[in-house]
C-alpha cells in the first residue's frame, strides 16, 4: 500500500491519561479514510497529533515519508489541512476572509494575497456554493453554511492531506451527504482525506478505507467490505449487528439485530398506537 | 479597503491637528500659533517659542508615542487572549508595572535597577499570574473570568503600591503624583526612551497581525494553518510587558487607553488586525493628545493628571464593552 500517513507505535494522551496506546496503522494515499469507533476511543486525538495540537508521547508518525517532527509548522500546514470539530465564528470575519486564511501557509509574513491566491479562494468558495455569501460575516450564517465556509478555507489551503474531525455531526442529512460526496471527490482528485465519522453506514458507503478503533487500539483496518462484519462491530462497539448489502451501492450496511424478547412483538404485531391511531 | 485608507488618513490628520494645537493650547503663559511658527519657519525665536520647543514639543511627542504604544499593546493583548476586554490596565499589567516602579523609585529595593526595567518586570509578573488565574489559554476560557483575575491583580498591586509609598515617606509625594498618570514632567529624554521601543514594537506588530488573525479561529485551526502559537504568545507577552513598562515608567499608569483605542478601531475597520492595529495606534495617539489637552483645560490654569481624564472617558466605555462581550 502506498501510504500517505503511517503511525508506528503511536502513543498519545492528555496529561497522564493515555488515549492512544501503541497504535500502528497506515492510511492509503489518495483515498478517503474514515475513522470510526465508540466515543472516547481516540479518533479525534489522532488528528490532533497530526496538527500538533497534542504532542506525540511515543512512537513515530510519518507524513508522506517525512517524520512529523522534521516538518516545520509552515511545511506541515502546506501538507495537512484540518477542519476542527468545534468551529469558532470569530467576530466580523467574512466568508471570503475566512476562506482566504487558508492561503496563509503559502503567503508572506503580512498575509498578502497574490492573484493566484485570490483565484484559489474564489474557486474554493464556488465549489462549496458560498461564493454569493462571500461578503457576509460567518457568524451570521446558518450552521450548514458556516461549515461550508470553513470547508472553503480548508480547500483553499490546497494540501495533499485533508483531515476532517466529525464533519457531519451538526449537519442535517442533506448537508451530511454533500460533505461525504466532497470527501469522495477530493480523494478522486488524488488527495488523501481522513475523516472522523459516527455513522457507520455512511463510512462503509462513502469511504475507501475504514479504520476501526476501540480504547486507543486498532480493531480493524481495510476496505469497507473487509472491515464490516458482525464480529468486528461487536468487538468495537459491543453491538449485535447484521451486515447486509446496501441496495443502492452494494457496499456493506449494518442493521442492529432485534433482541430475542422484542423480536416477536415488533415484527409480527405492529405497536398498538399505530393500529388504533392514538 | 477604501474605508481603511479613509480612517487611517483621517486619524493621522487628527493626530497632526491635535499635536499642533497641544503645542500652545491651555498654557499658563499666553501662547499661540504665532509663537510656535518659528519652529518650522526658522524665524526669530521668542521666549514663548523656547517654552514651546523645550516643554510643549517633547510633551506632545510623548503623548503620541505613549498613546500609540497603548493602542498597539491593547490590540495585541486582545488578539492573543481572544478577548476584547483585555488591555494592560484591565489585566493588571499596568498595576504590576506601577508596583515595580514604585518599589525601585521609593528606594526600597536597590536603586541599581532602571525604572523602565523594574516596570517591565513588575508588569510581566502580574500578567503571568493573571493568565494562570484566569486560565486564559484553555479552550473554554471565560472572558469575564480573565478580566476578573486582572482586576483583582490590579487592586492587589494598587494596595501594595500604596503600602510602598507609605513606607517611603520622604519621596511619597512625588510617587503619588506620578501614580495618577501625568504627562506634565516629560521631556526629550523620555522621547529618546520611547521612540525606539515604539519603532521595534510597530515592526513586530506588523509581523504578528497575520498569525493573531488566525488565532481568532481557535488553537486547532491556527495550528493547522501553520501558526506557532506558543512562540507567538511568548513574543506578544514580551512586547506587551516592555511597552507597558516603558509607558508606565515615563507617565505613570494611563488607564483604559489600551481598551478604547483598539475597540474603536474594530468598530471602524473591522477585526482584521492588519488594519485594526495601525488604526488603534493612531487612535491611541489622538486620544492621549486630546486627554492631555483636556487635562490642562478642566482646572485651568492648574493641571489635572491625564490618567484621570482617560479614566473618566474609559470607565463608561468599558461598561459598554463589557455588556456586549459578556
Amino acid at each position: 500500500m502506498d501510504a500517505a500517513l503511517t503511525f508506528d507505535g503511536l502513543t498519545l494522551g492528555y496529561g497522564r491519561r493515555t488515549v492512544i496506546d501503541g497504535l500502528s496503522v497506515s492510511l492509503p494515499r489518495g483515498r478517503f479514510t474514515a475513522l470510526i469507533g465508540p466515543n472516547g476511543c481516540g479518533k479525534s486525538t489522532i488528528l490532533k497529533a497530526l496538527t500538533r495540537v497534542l504532542p506525540v508521547a511515543a512512537g513515530r508518525v510519518s507524513v508522506e515519508g517525512t517524520r512529523l517532527q522534521d516538518l516545520s509548522a509552515r511545511d506541515l500546514a502546506r501538507r495537512i489541512s484540518m477542519l476542527p470539530q468545534s468551529l469558532a465564528a470569530p467576530d466580523g470575519v467574512t466568508v471570503r476572509q475566512l476562506a482566504s486564511y487558508g492561503r496563509s501557509p503559502h503567503s508572506n509574513i503580512w498575509g498578502a494575497l497574490r492573484g493566484g491566491d485570490r483565484d484559489i479562494v474564489e474557486a474554493a468558495l464556488r465549489r462549496l456554493g458560498v461564493a454569493e455569501l462571500g461578503g457576509q460575516p460567518v457568524a451570521a450564517l446558518s450552521g450548514g453554511q458556516q461549515q461550508r465556509a470553513w470547508l472553503a478555507m480548508v480547500l483553499a489551503q490546497r494540501t495533499p492531506i485533508v483531515l476532517l474531525d466529525e464533519p457531519t455531526t451538526y449537519l442535517d442529512i442533506a448537508h451530511q451527504v454533500e460533505v461525504l460526496e466532497l470527501c469522495r471527490e477530493l480523494a478522486a482528485e488524488g488527495r488523501t482525506v481522513v475523516a472522523v465519522l459516527h455513522d457507520l453506514n455512511q463510512a462503509f458507503r462513502y469511504a475507501d478505507h475504514v479504520v476501526v478503533l476501540r480504547e486507543g487500539g486498532l480493531v480493524a483496518s481495510g476496505a469497507p467490505a473487509a472491515v464490516a462484519d458482525s464480529a468486528t462491530l461487536r468487538r468495537a462497539f459491543d453491538i449485535d449487528a447484521r451486515i447486509l448489502a446496501d441496495p443502492e451501492a452494494g457496499t456493506p450496511m449494518m442493521v442492529i439485530r432485534e433482541t430475542a424478547e422484542r423480536a416477536g412483538r415488533s415484527v409480527s404485531a405492529p405497536l398498538p398506537c399505530l393500529v388504533t391511531g392514538r | 479597503m477604501a474605508r481603511t485608507v479613509f480612517w487611517l488618513a483621517g486619524s493621522l490628520a487628527l493626530v497632526a491637528g491635535l499635536f499642533l494645537w497641544s503645542l500652545w493650547a491651555f498654557s499658563a503663559f499666553p501662547l499661540g500659533l504665532a509663537d510656535a511658527a518659528p519652529l518650522w519657519t526658522g524665524g526669530a525665536r521668542s521666549t514663548m517659542t523656547e517654552i514651546i520647543a523645550r516643554v510643549r514639543l517633547p510633551r506632545a511627542m510623548v503623548c503620541v508615542l505613549i498613546g500609540a504604544m497603548m493602542g498597539l499593546t491593547g490590540g495585541l493583548m486582545q488578539g492573543v487572549t481572544r478577548n476584547r476586554l483585555a488591555s494592560p490596565s484591565l489585566l493588571g499589567v499596568t498595576g504590576g508595572a506601577s508596583l515595580g516602579l514604585a518599589i525601585v523609585s521609593s528606594g526600597l529595593a536597590g536603586a541599581s535597577v532602571p525604572g523602565p526595567v523594574a516596570a517591565t518586570l513588575g508588569g510581566a509578573a502580574a500578567w503571568t499570574l493573571v493568565m494562570l488565574l484566569g486560565s486564559a489559554f484553555s479552550a473554554e476560557a471565560s472572558r469575564i473570568r480573565l478580566v476578573l483575575a486582572g482586576m483583582t491583580m490590579a487592586a492587589l498591586c494598587a494596595g501594595l503600591t500604596r503600602l510602598v509609598v507609605l513606607l517611603a515617606e520622604e519621596r511619597a509625594l512625588g510617587v503619588l503624583n506620578w501614580l495618577a498618570g501625568s504627562l506634565a514632567n516629560t521631556g526629550f529624554g523620555d522621547v529618546r526612551l520611547l521612540a525606539p521601543v515604539l519603532l521595534a514594537a510597530g515592526l513586530a506588530a506588523g509581523a504578528f497581525a497575520k498569525p493573531l488573525n488566525l488565532i481568532a479561529l481557535g488553537d486547532e485551526a491556527a495550528l493547522a494553518l501553520g501558526v506557532r502559537i506558543g512562540r507567538l504568545r511568548a513574543l506578544v507577552f514580551l512586547l506587551g510587558c516592555v511597552m507597558t513598562g516603558a509607558t508606565v515608567a515615563v507617565a505613570g499608569p494611563i488607564a483604559f487607553l489600551g481598551l478604547i483605542a483598539p475597540n474603536l478601531a474594530y468598530a471602524l475597520v473591522g477585526t482584521d488586525l492588519r488594519r485594526a492595529l495601525p488604526l488603534a495606534a493612531l487612535l491611541g495617539a489622538a486620544l492621549l493628545l486630546a486627554s492631555d489637552i483636556l487635562s490642562r483645560a478642566v482646572a485651568f490654569p492648574s493641571e489635572t493628571p491625564a490618567g484621570a481624564v482617560t479614566a473618566l472617558i474609559g470607565a463608561p466605555a468599558f461598561l459598554l464593552l463589557a455588556r456586549r462581550a459578556a
